[in-house]
């Protein structure tokens, strides 16, 4: 993307004393845009979203959204919604009033402002609710009110910070789903935070992936979980297998770069298969099982190479069930295959 | 005033402290003296109960309280009164005399025929006097000081912000000598129809150059010190330490009421008698002269200045000192317990107003 | 898993409440001398109180001594300069305190604990000291005046001290750290996020604070002007100095009462009195808030 991106950031960069949150970071999001940000904590993944709210003011660096530099505007005149891990609801006002805050604070009459705020809630389900106390609401709801109050005025930006960590799990798929909703329908470039890679791939256009402040790689979901290009971005996405580069037979491996990391090659678990699947350009490892575990759907067994080094293999249930019980006990000896294709170089790092 | 609120609490202390003592039996010609501490306590000792005691063939055991009158009255309630001999304020003596705390004095032991007239009291004998007198800034008045209370209420004259006492004490004997009441008169005065009306009147007329209505002794002296006012009614002893510190003041005995601090006897002392031998033997010009000299308050003894044991640069700046005494009214405490009520409240309600 | 029902089992409820009963009894042993304490230090003594303000000499119980009171001017007029005093100070405290808290709260932490430091200190200094101080300070030829005077800002000294206004000076530094201390500590327990989202949803700074900072804290301002009230009705040292003798508290006058004119049941009826107005401030407190809970769900942009 280049000048069409709507958020265009160039090398941001916040140091706390001798930490540095965010190593010139330079990233573009396009209009309409659902973008991840997914790294572990510490990485700077929130500190680049507060600098885009308003809230954290970086050393250096650029910040334009929709043609406008706004680095140095304060939060109060940027005109973005944002979604807390907290919900930050004001708990001295109702519902209502909350989701009517940024209407009156833009000196929107209270009639107007009662009217927007109730079409708010209705997008959330929860215009039954606009005269109860934020205490009385539970969690999911909370934060339900919070998204109505960050999109009723209508910004042109929606940051949204971890905003479903503190949901237990069933709640937190639901609300994925109605975020996700919420967005196509509304058509807003939401930039969210997350440390959950599930929830990364489940909803997002694209994922910038960071680590140490800076963003490791950057790209769709699918792209991520396939295509790799570092052994962090990969084990942080999913179940990675990481072996040496001449584990595998006939594998014509990249240049290593000079002075870089090594490389390594790296197979998704649930990528190695029992069968030999014909018409394909497979290869094949031997070795001996170590390990099995029964997780329901599948199984997954650990097994270790014949020409040194280990791995974990996923065995859907479907393919399991084409197996007996002894072929999957310790001890016993197996071939692994796995497609040409899904052995991707990897930098060691 | 503020010294008070301890006060309260320590008498408290002294009566836990005579449960005490009430039940050890009294020994022989051993006489309690209560005394308030301080450099009165150690200068007494030396020159007043210790020699005293010695000429008597007795032994003295020291108290130290804060409040005579309370600690006395909660000796008496308790029924275990220790104290043979207590330094007292002579307007609590006379309260309490009168409520049967302490007893008449006996001046057929005592020899009183030298003190200053009203020193020697039914219930209580001088041990010290101090005076209200008028203290001036001398670069305020360079050309002409104030001498008189009618001066001080000159205020076309003596141009210049005042300071009096929050309180009626001293202040209405003042007013009247202001208002012209010749010094022999003012307790007759007061006494009549009116009169403290009168001495109230002329207070509130001065109220507005009264800057300040101080409360304790050690405001009043750093009130002049400070130059936060020009003329102020205080304590001559307070003046004279400022003075001596190089405060810029001055101030006149003339017309000073003077006021004191009395030994009297607790009804039910245990050795009443010996007590008043021994005041007797304290109240002898030369221990009288030898107290005065270190404690540096005014002796009722009028012999003591014959002596010669108190240096004239000294004598000169003591209430007493004839030449000083002559010009002075001695507080009359009779009249102050009988009307310290309406005083108290009539002065408060002038300064409501 | 559950046990069987025996046959036979005993029940043995009983048992276990009463070492239930026990088990409270010994816990509720451990704040026996604080009880005691409470008894023997305060209950009694305002019993005593009481029972002097409205005993007769003969035995009988009377309002005489309450009645006289509220019909002597000198009385009323104390009751009303204590209330005067009080409400000034909770004012002086609240508009110097606040914006002292505020500032505390979002600075740095060591910054908030030098400030802290300083308002703390004067706390470590004797009242009475602290008092002289001021009027060192106050005084007509004291540090303010001549700087005023010096520099042309005015011709005379001003009045600071020997007055009411100097009695609200030295109430309020007095009061300040009290005021400060629960102020700061409810802000400081607001939700930094809150304040974000406040300013993401376009609140200004100013609007940010009376919206949302200030209702937060309210509790703690609530405290902090209750307390300083509350203090403030029984003060005496400060107003005694500094007031030049113009300003007479009701405790001017317990203590009148007290030392000079030997008055006691005046004394302790004034000392109920004064109670009594602690309580009225605590009573009208609660209405207040219960009323401001009332009103919280309401919008108040």
């Amino acid at each position: 993307m280049t000048s069409a991106a709507f958020i265009e950031i160039r090398n941001l960069s916040k140091a706390y004393g001798s930490f540095r949150a965010l190593n010139d970071v330079d990233l573009d999001v396009g209009r309409g845009e659902f973008l991840s940000i997914l790294g572990p904590s510490g990485s700077g993944k929130t500190t680049l979203l507060m600098a885009l709210a308003g809230f954290v003011r970086p050393d250096r660096g650029q910040i334009s959204v929709d043609g406008r530099d706004l680095v140095r505007l304060p939060a109060n005149k940027r005109g973005i919604g944002v979604v807390f891990q907290n919900y930050a609801l004001f708990p001295h006002m109702n519902v209502a009033a909350n989701v009517m805050f940024p209407l009156r604070v833009r000196g929107i009459g209270r009639a107007e402002a009662s009217e927007r705020a109730r079409k708010a809630l209705d997008i959330v389900d929860l215009a039954s609710m606009a005269e109860r106390d934020i205490a009385t609401l539970s969690g999911g709801q909370k934060q339900r009110v919070a998204l109505a109050r960050a999109v009723v005025f209508e910004p042109r930006l929606m940051l949204m910070d971890e905003p479903l960590s503190a949901l237990d799990k069933n709640l937190r798929e639901q609300m994925q789903y109605e975020i996700r909703k919420l967005h196509d329908r509304l058509g807003l470039t939401t930039v969210y935070v997350t440390h959950d890679q599930r929830e990364a791939l489940t909803m997002s256009d694209r994922i910038a992936v960071m680590r140490d402040g800076v963003i490791r790689q950057l790209g769709t979901p699918a792209s991520l979980y396939h295509r790799p290009t570092s052994r962090f971005v990969a084990e942080f996405l999913g179940e990675a297998n990481i072996l040496e580069l001449d584990a595998v037979d006939s594998f014509v491996a990249p240049e290593p770069d000079v002075g870089g990391p090594g490389r390594k090659l790296m197979i998704r678990a649930e990528r190695l298969s029992l069968s030999d699947a014909s018409g394909h350009d497979n290869v094949s490892l031997d070795g001996v099982l170590t390990r099995s575990v029964f997780q329901g759907d599948s199984w997954l067994i650990s097994v270790a190479l014949a020409n040194g080094g280990a791995v974990s293999a996923r065995i859907a249930a479907a393919e399991a069930a084409n197996f007996s019980l002894e072929a999957l006990t310790e001890g016993a000896a197996l071939k692994l295959h796995v497609r040409r294709d899904a052995v991707i170089a990897v930098t060691d790092a | 005033m503020i010294r008070n609120n301890v006060r309260n609490s320590l008498s408290a202390c002294a009566l836990l402290a005579a449960w005490g003592i009430a039940g050890q039996a009294a020994q022989a010609a051993e006489v309690t003296v209560a005394v308030g501490g301080g450099v009165i306590q150690e200068v007494g000792r030396e020159t007043l109960w210790g020699p005293a005691a010695k000429t008597l063939g007795d032994t003295v055991r020291e108290e130290t309280i804060n409040d005579a009158y309370a600690s006395v009255k909660l000796q008496a309630a308790a029924n275990a009164v220790t104290f043979d001999l207590v330094q007292t304020n002579a307007f609590q003596a006379e309260k309490g005399g009168r409520e049967g705390l302490f007893m008449p004095l006996d001046y057929s032991v005592i020899d009183s025929k030298d003190f200053i007239e009203g020193t020697a009291q039914k219930y209580c004998i001088s041990a010290l006097i101090f005076s209200w007198v008028m203290a001036w800034n001398t670069d305020a008045y360079k050309d002409k000081a104030p001498q008189t209370w009618a001066d001080f209420w000159d205020v076309e004259k003596f141009p210049g912000r005042r300071a009096m006492r929050n309180d009626a004490e001293a202040q209405l004997e003042i007013a009247l000598l202001a208002d012209g009441v010749p010094m022999d008169k003012v307790y007759e005065v007061l006494q009549s129809e009116g009169g403290m009306q009168r001495a109230l009147d002329k207070i509130e007329q001065l109220r507005p150059h009264i800057a300040v209505w101080w409360n304790s002794g050690a405001q009043h002296a750093q009130l002049m010190k400070d130059k936060e006012v020009d003329m102020s009614v205080g304590w001559n002893a307070r003046f004279e330490a400022a003075k001596k510190d190089g405060a810029k003041i001055d101030y006149t005995f003339n017309q000073g009421i003077m006021s004191m601090d009395c030994w009297a006897v607790p009804v039910g002392a245990p050795h009443a008698a010996e007590a008043m031998k021994m005041i007797n033997e304290m109240s002898k010009p030369e221990a009288q002269a030898k107290f005065s000299v270190g404690v540096k308050y005014g002796a009722a003894n009028k012999r003591a200045y014959e002596t010669g044991l108190i240096p004239d640069d000294v004598s000169k700046k003591l209430p007493t000192y004839p030449e000083n005494a002559a010009h002075q009214l001695a507080q009359r405490n009779e009249w102050w317990v009988d009307h310290v009520g309406e005083a108290q409240l009539g002065f408060q309600e002038m300064m409501s107003r | 898993m559950t046990l069987p029902a025996a046959a036979g089992a005993t029940d043995n409820s009983a048992l276990l409440r009463r070492d239930g009963m026990l088990a409270q009894l010994g816990f509720f042993g451990l704040a026996l001398p604080a009880v005691l304490l409470v008894t023997i230090a305060i209950v009694v003594p305002l019993a005593a109180m009481l029972w002097i303000s409205i005993a007769r000499p003969d035995g009988t119980v009377s309002l005489d001594t309450y009645l006289k009171i509220m019909s002597t001017p000198v009385y009323t007029r104390s009751v009303l300069t204590t209330f005067q005093v009080s409400g000034m100070t909770v004012l002086t405290c609240a508009l110097l305190g606040t914006p002292f808290a505020l500032v505390m709260a979002s600075v740095g932490r060591r910054l908030a604990s030098i400030l802290l430091l300083v308002v703390m200190l004067p706390f470590w200094t004797a009242l009475l000291v602290r008092t002289y101080a001021l009027s060192v300070l106050l005084q007509r030829n004291g540090l303010v005046n001549r700087f005023l005077t010096d520099t042309g800002l005015v011709s005379e000294p001003l009045p600071l001290i020997n007055n009411f206004f100097g009695t609200i000076v030295g109430m309020t530094h007095v009061m300040l750290p009290l005021f400060i201390l629960p102020v700061y500590a409810a802000i400081k327990q607001i939700d930094q996020n809150i304040i974000r989202a406040a300013a993401s949803l376009g609140a200004s700074k100013l609007l940010t604070l009376r919206a949302v900072i200030l209702p937060l804290a309210a509790n703690g301002i609530f405290a902090g002007a209750v307390l300083v009230f509350v203090l403030s009705l029984g003060f005496y040292v400060t107003p005694a100095i500094l007031g030049g003798g113009r300003v007479p508290m009701i405790s001017t006058r317990i203590e009148q009462n007290v030392s000079v004119l030997s008055d006691w049941p005046a004394a302790s009826a004034l000392g109920v009195l004064l109670l009594l107005s602690v309580g009225m401030v605590f009573f009208v407190t609660f209405l207040l808030r219960r009323s401001i809970k009332a009103l919280g769900g309401s919008p108040n942009v």
